[in-house]
């Protein structure tokens, strides 16, 4: 089993599902971020899905070819990216429900 | 029938033959026989691709008609919670799936035999594509009541 390419692989998209979730709370609270993330494509969806994508392939080929992970037992980065993907669901969730409510 | 309703259309379908890809993945990892293997990756690049293709045809509607035409309709009625938190979540929760395909995809390629992988690797490859088969018919449902909400807004029926 390459470990090197499971750890590059989870955690290219721990990161990529952490910042993601990160630009979704900052747009609904901090208008600022919300008018310079629409302002690089013209829409704050496009911005945040280009950039994730192109996040996770660039830092995916970054850790694989830095050589990291070679020793790191592949099962780790896949709990990590289960968790991330529990987590970043729930905090999606509830940053919506609670800026409707408080609109 | 025309383009926007085209694209609309084709996002439910290519998201929803997306999930059920990954529902594929996972039953072969639990069966784990050795044409099984095989299909697995083939799938596996089918529901990515699927996915992607989602995107691009959910992104297409959402940006030259949903948001300009449907979007305001909703939020003018009493339904306005269906776009202020279904579609909201949608539109972002979904960018979690072509990720996580991404992951399965070029994880399973890199597995020669099912022995390659141990026990605990199985399990969590198993979850994730559960994750990806889950979220995808989540979007399937927020999609339905979405466009149920925008109907009544108009006064249509179900």
């Amino acid at each position: 089993m390459n470990k090197k390419l499971f750890f590059s692989t989870s955690v290219s998209a721990i990161v990529s599902l952490s910042l993601l979730t990160a630009m979704i709370v900052l747009r609904e609270f901090v208008k600022p971020f919300n008018v310079f993330i629409t302002s690089i494509t013209g829409h704050h969806w496009v911005t945040k899905s280009l950039f994730t994508v192109i996040l996770f392939l660039i830092l995916l080929a970054v850790l694989y070819y830095s050589k990291k992970g070679e020793n790191v037992e592949p099962e780790k980065g896949l709990y990590g990216l289960i968790i991330t993907t529990i987590v970043s669901f729930i905090i999606m969730t509830v940053t919506f429900v609670v800026h409707f409510m408080m609109k | 029938m025309n383009t926007t309703k085209i694209m609309l259309l084709l996002h439910a379908m290519l998201g929803d033959f997306g999930g059920v890809c990954f529902i594929w993945v996972f039953i072969e990892i639990i069966n784990k026989t050795s044409a099984g293997l095989k299909r697995a990756k083939v799938v596996s690049i089918v529901g990515t691709t699927l996915a992607f293709l989602a995107w691009l045809s959910g992104g297409y509607y959402y940006l030259t008609y949903y948001g300009s035409t449907v979007k305001p309709v909703i939020k003018a009625s009493e339904l306005k919670w269906a776009h202020g938190i279904v579609m909201e979540i949608k539109e972002h929760v979904f960018l979690i799936i072509p990720i996580l395909a991404l992951v399965i995809t070029i994880l399973m390629q890199s597995i020669n035999r099912w022995d390659d992988m141990n026990k605990n690797v199985e399990k969590s490859l198993s979850v994730l594509s559960i994750f990806a088969f889950l979220l995808s018919f989540l979007m399937a449902g927020m999609g339905a009541l979405i466009a149920i909400s925008a109907r009544s807004a108009i006064g249509g029926g179900l």
